[in-house]
């Protein structure tokens, strides 16, 4: 294939005092080739990112639900998330918002499976109630948190007043900007 | 008695062919490659540990956030894209012209507000790229993102399994506008749709690690 047929044809004789030509090998070494060829194979498949993106399914409930369909949530059982401004996470325990705890969202899981442990299962309820503040990124963070811990009960709501204004004021505190 | 002469058999290699494959793979994996489109708007997407595919080339209503809080939509199925202006025009008991409607199906993302869609829609392709979209007002009953959405409803017949709602909502987006997206979807009667986020390991040892470990490496379908 890669060869072209060197040889002289016809049965021409040399004379005497005429040189033989030297005949050059026509024949490249393809290996070092195929090494780059296959070199660029493998640059190209560890290069390329397989952006599939994916997606997370949420479904919201209808706001006009009646007293009888709202779900009952015992104290008990009960833990709150709220999503505040920088990065800042904070939560409750109960139904006091005073009684605000700020966390990170590294240490989220750990608070969340802590009483989870410690609730029944039936009883507990999170709450997600993103700030302000917070960004679309806390938002799937803690949703996520959510698949992560394995939590089937929890709802995301809008923080109320006084909890906007625990938060406000923890942020102050602690001089969140 | 005279020995045989054993043969030296050359240990070089024919590489010809080795080389021809190694090289149409090369030009196969180049050719077959997809490049991603540049886009108008640039949105980074969370991460998530949720595997399902996006699957958003077919018949997808992408509402788009960016990090400033600009809301745009995207209609992956540029068939239905006649329809729907055709609805919007309806809703908002006006009359759409007919000169730009190719405009508008030609058009990538809608991004103005509806009363300046004529506007922009006239304008040549270089001088569209220049000015920046303004954005679907949204506002906490919804806005016109809302009108958009039941226009997007009514072009496929009411169907809510024919048509995926997507959210691709930037990291830095902040959540009143994403509660008045919610909003918008919620006075359509919408209560299901998905958040496009970029594929994240699940964190080992995790309650969702130990029971996709149990369940052989499926995740469970959450609802």
């Amino acid at each position: 294939m890669a060869e072209l047929d060197t040889s002289s044809g016809g049965g021409h004789k040399k004379g005497p005092g005429v040189k033989k030509a030297k005949k050059l090998s026509t024949k490249v070494d393809l290996t070092p080739m195929v090494d780059l060829g296959f070199l660029l194979i493998t640059f190209f498949l560890f290069a390329t990112t397989l952006n599939e993106p994916t997606t997370m399914n949420l479904a919201m409930p209808k706001d006009d639900v009646k007293d009888q369909d709202l779900t009952k949530i015992k104290e008990s059982g009960a833990l709150t998330i709220v999503m505040g401004k920088s990065n800042q996470v904070y939560y409750y325990l109960g139904m006091d918002p005073t009684k605000l705890q700020s966390t990170t969202y590294t240490q989220l899981r750990s608070v969340i499976l802590n009483k989870k442990q410690t609730t029944p299962a039936d009883d507990l309820f999170i709450t997600i109630k993103p700030d302000k503040d917070a960004t679309y990124e806390n938002v799937v963070n803690v949703l996520d948190e959510m698949t992560i811990d394995d939590i089937h009960k929890y709802s995301m709501d809008n923080a109320n007043d006084v909890e906007a204004l625990v938060v406000q004021k923890t942020e102050e505190a602690n001089g969140i900007k | 008695m005279a020995r045989g002469k054993i043969k030296r058999k050359g240990t070089s290699i024919d590489m010809t062919a080795m080389c021809d494959v190694a090289f149409l793979l090369l030009s196969f994996f180049i050719l077959t490659a997809k490049f991603k489109s540049a886009e108008a708007v640039q949105i980074t997407t969370p991460h998530s540990v949720s595997n399902k595919p996006a699957d958003a080339s077919s018949d997808a209503f992408i509402v788009e956030i960016d990090k400033n809080g600009l809301v745009y939509i995207e209609l992956s199925d540029s068939g239905i894209r006649s329809n729907v202006i055709d609805k919007m025009a309806q809703i908002k008991a006006v009359q759409f012209p007919a000169a730009l409607k190719s405009r508008f199906i030609a058009a990538e993302m809608i991004g103005t507000p509806f009363a300046s869609l004529p506007q922009y829609l006239q304008m040549s392709p270089d001088d569209q790229k220049k000015v920046t979209l303004p954005g679907i007002p949204v506002d906490s009953t919804g806005g016109e993102l809302r009108d958009w959405i039941t226009a997007g409803l009514q072009a496929y017949d009411n169907d809510t399994k024919a048509i995926h709602f997507i959210i691709k909502g930037d990291n830095a987006a902040k959540y009143p506008v994403i509660d008045d997206v919610l909003k918008a979807f919620k006075k359509n009667e919408v209560y299901k749709y998905r958040l496009l986020t970029v594929p994240t390991g699940v964190p080992v040892g995790s309650e969702l690690f130990k029971k996709t470990a149990q369940n052989g490496g499926k995740q469970e379908a959450a609802e």
